[in-house]
């Protein structure tokens, strides 16, 4: 999970109000993608990061790297470079991707069961959970053997936890 | 008693059977970062100020408890109140949808407790019916009325200068080593068969000296009415942080159903450490001597809650017995002036007076309480105002009478009479006296029946006297105690019966 800062944020939200503003939603996404590409590297992360070299010579070196992004995102990346933000990317993405869930009314879910899963489950568990929440749910299901049977979901920092493994935890306190 | 086998598989059945598994439906977040008994979260967007959170517990199993104290953008900051050095970066947080609270209830007297109100002592475990949050708000001001109802502390310097009235809070301060817990231990003994509920609450003491008081309190028979909250020098500073708020709550219980309790505090300079430490760790900014800038408010809050409540309330009152602790005698430092100002009064101890052999070592004049008289019965009223003056008097002569060779009698008398009335005061630890003992003994001393009794053996007279009225006129004490006030007809008793005993002692 790629945590997204208050900074991050921050920039998450002008970059996406600006997305909206130009009507092109997954198309700024993709810009952005391929921006955050590059900056998240590491080497070159650290070579813009890099004080022996002027802040603009690592200007320039970020814009010849990024050749070919869209305007906004090539500005986006110059803004980060100049203000030393460059490690605060992929928080960008994650928290753009947030908002434009959030925008479209979309609810993603982390299903994990113990068992594998079949479509006709899978469908039951992404219908009650579309009705419970009333917003459009996206599940992707995932096995955990560890939680011996039942259920968790996973909503964000949300947990709905039937698994067998906590109430069997609530038994043993319970009885101890 | 032994447990029969097929006993214990009952009350397994039993709880089986009853056991409930509800889904959980919470808020996680990850651990960040761990030091120091802090730990920093992310997520958590919905958690609540002072909520719990739970973490997992050391060994994988169980779990650890945490208050949350800091909402940020960007995650939670908790203290953790248990064992923290297991938890890694990148373990699971839950919220629990509860704000801090205790177990209440009559279960919990006699008990020793922690700060979580789980037992400590060997008793098994406490089972209540009823929790309540640790942090409330005070009654306000239409739910309160009139302190008017005397709390005997059995202390003769106390009940009779610096009276104490139920729903009161009235400071005990003083140096260490001046026998400040020793009053709080000698109200509660006091206590007995009044129907008062004690509750002791130890902050950072040693765990040795909180045994030392349940001892004590035993030996005394005066744990059947108390309940030691005990969050000792080895517990960590957020359980220090929580026990007075505990305490308090568990004292609310008993105010709410109309009864009476007493909590005492000892003490709140070691309650500002912990919570000085508290909000260093979590990077909130230091102001005065270091403690943050909401440490007035975090005594305030606390104190505030003790009251009288309004008949249509029930009645009830919790009376507060804090306790500080000055460095070299400086009241002017923050954390004592701070609770000073919070206060209805203080009581204070001086480590000269102690050494002087004056015990309890109260400074009569640096000693007041702004509730006063309203909360004294009439008879010690009649005979503790001459007292008073008497005691002034001598304070005003007796340095100016150090310089001075020869006195005019005038002044000896008064220089006399403030001497056997100070001798008089003093009283040895864990024998609090009834309030009609005390009055017959203030008695005798204002109306100058001691004026002629060598000084060395004032307090033998008193002890004499109090047996003889014991023998010869237990009524004129139960009068005292049933009407509460002295008569002109009970003070010519009184005297009579005085002058009697003067006659036997003498010799």
């Amino acid at each position: 999970m790629v945590r997204a800062s208050a900074l991050a944020r921050r920039y998450a939200e002008a970059y996406f109000a600006l997305a909206q503003d130009g009507g092109d939603i997954t198309g700024w996404r993709d810009q952005l993608a391929g921006v955050v590409e590059i900056l998240a590297n590491p080497e070159i992360g650290e070579a813009l990061a890099n004080p022996k070299s002027s802040l603009a010579d690592r200007v320039k070196l970020g814009l010849t790297l990024l050749d070919g992004a869209s305007v906004p995102a090539r500005n986006l990346a110059r803004l980060l470079i100049e203000r030393r933000r460059v490690g605060a990317a992929q928080g960008i993405l994650a928290y753009y991707d947030a908002l434009t869930d959030k925008a479209s009314g979309v609810v993603r879910a982390e299903v994990i069961t113990a068992v594998p899963a079949d479509a006709a489950l899978d469908k039951q568990i992404r219908d009650s959970l579309s009705k419970h929440l009333g917003s459009d749910v996206q599940t992707t299901v995932r096995t955990d053997p560890s939680i011996i049977g039942g259920l968790v979901i996973r909503i964000g920092d949300r947990v709905i936890d039937d698994s067998l493994r906590t109430h069997l935890q609530q038994l043993q306190a319970a009885l101890a | 008693m032994a447990i029969r086998s097929d006993e214990i598989g009952e009350i397994l059945k039993q709880r089986i059977a009853s056991f409930e598994a509800p889904v959980v439906d919470a808020n996680e977040g990850v651990v960040t970062s761990v030091s120091d008994g802090i730990a920093r979260i992310y997520g958590l967007e919905r958690a609540m100020a002072g909520e719990l959170l739970e973490l997992p517990g050391p060994g994988g199993t169980g779990v650890v408890l945490a208050l949350a104290l800091d909402l940020r953008e960007d995650g939670v900051g908790a203290v953790i109140l248990g064992p923290y050095e297991h938890l890694q970066e990148g373990d699971w947080v839950r919220t629990t949808g509860r704000i801090a609270e205790v177990p209440v209830g009559d279960e919990l007297v006699g008990r020793v407790v922690s700060a979580l109100g789980e037992q400590l002592d060997d008793r098994g475990p406490i089972e209540t019916a009823q929790t309540l949050p640790t942090e409330r708000v005070a009654p306000g001001v239409i739910q309160r009325q009139n302190v008017d109802t005397p709390m005997q502390t059995g202390l003769k310097a106390i009940d009779s200068m610096i009276p104490i009235g139920r729903g009161q809070r009235e400071l005990i301060i003083g140096d260490r080593q001046t026998g400040k817990t020793a009053i709080a231990i000698d109200a509660i003994i006091n206590q007995k068969g009044t129907g008062v509920i004690c509750i002791y609450v130890a902050i950072g003491q040693n765990a040795q000296k909180v045994a030392q008081i349940k001892a004590t309190l035993e030996t005394h028979g005066a744990m059947e009415h108390t309940i030691i909250v005990a969050a000792t020098a080895s517990d960590p500073a957020p359980l220090q942080f929580l026990a007075p708020y505990a305490g308090c709550a568990m004292g609310e219980y008993f105010m709410q159903k109309g009864g009476h309790a007493l909590i005492i505090y000892d003490d709140l300079s070691k309650h500002a450490d912990a919570y000085r430490e508290l909000s260093l760790l979590l990077r909130r900014p230091p102001s005065r001597e270091a403690y943050p800038g909401d440490v007035f408010y975090l005594h305030s809050r606390l104190l505030e809650r003790a009251a009288r409540m309004s008949d249509e309330e029930g009645g009830g009152t919790l009376t507060a017995l804090p306790i500080i602790e000055t460095k070299a005698n400086d009241v002017s430092a923050f954390i004592p002036t701070n609770v000073i100002s919070i206060t209805d009064g203080q009581i204070y101890l001086e480590t000269d007076l102690f050494n002087a052999g004056i015990r309890p070592a109260i400074n009569v004049g640096l000693s007041v309480s702004r509730v006063g008289g309203d909360a004294q019965t009439k008879a010690m009223k009649q005979v503790a105002g001459q007292l008073r003056l008497d005691l002034a008097q001598y304070r005003e002569l007796a340095a100016f009478a150090q310089f001075a060779a020869d006195l005019d009698k005038g002044t000896r008398d008064r220089l006399d009479r403030g001497q056997r009335m100070t001798e008089l005061l003093k009283q040895p630890q864990y024998e609090p006296m009834p309030f009609a003992k005390q009055v017959i003994s203030i008695f005798a001393g204002a109306r100058g029946y001691l004026d002629d009794v060598p000084l060395d053996r004032v307090r033998e007279f008193e002890k004499s006297l109090l047996r003889f009225m014991d023998q010869t006129h237990p009524e004129i004490e139960e009068e005292i105690a049933t009407s509460g006030r002295i008569s002109d007809e009970l003070e010519k008793t009184l005297r009579a019966a005085v002058e009697e005993f003067k006659k036997t002692f003498a010799g």
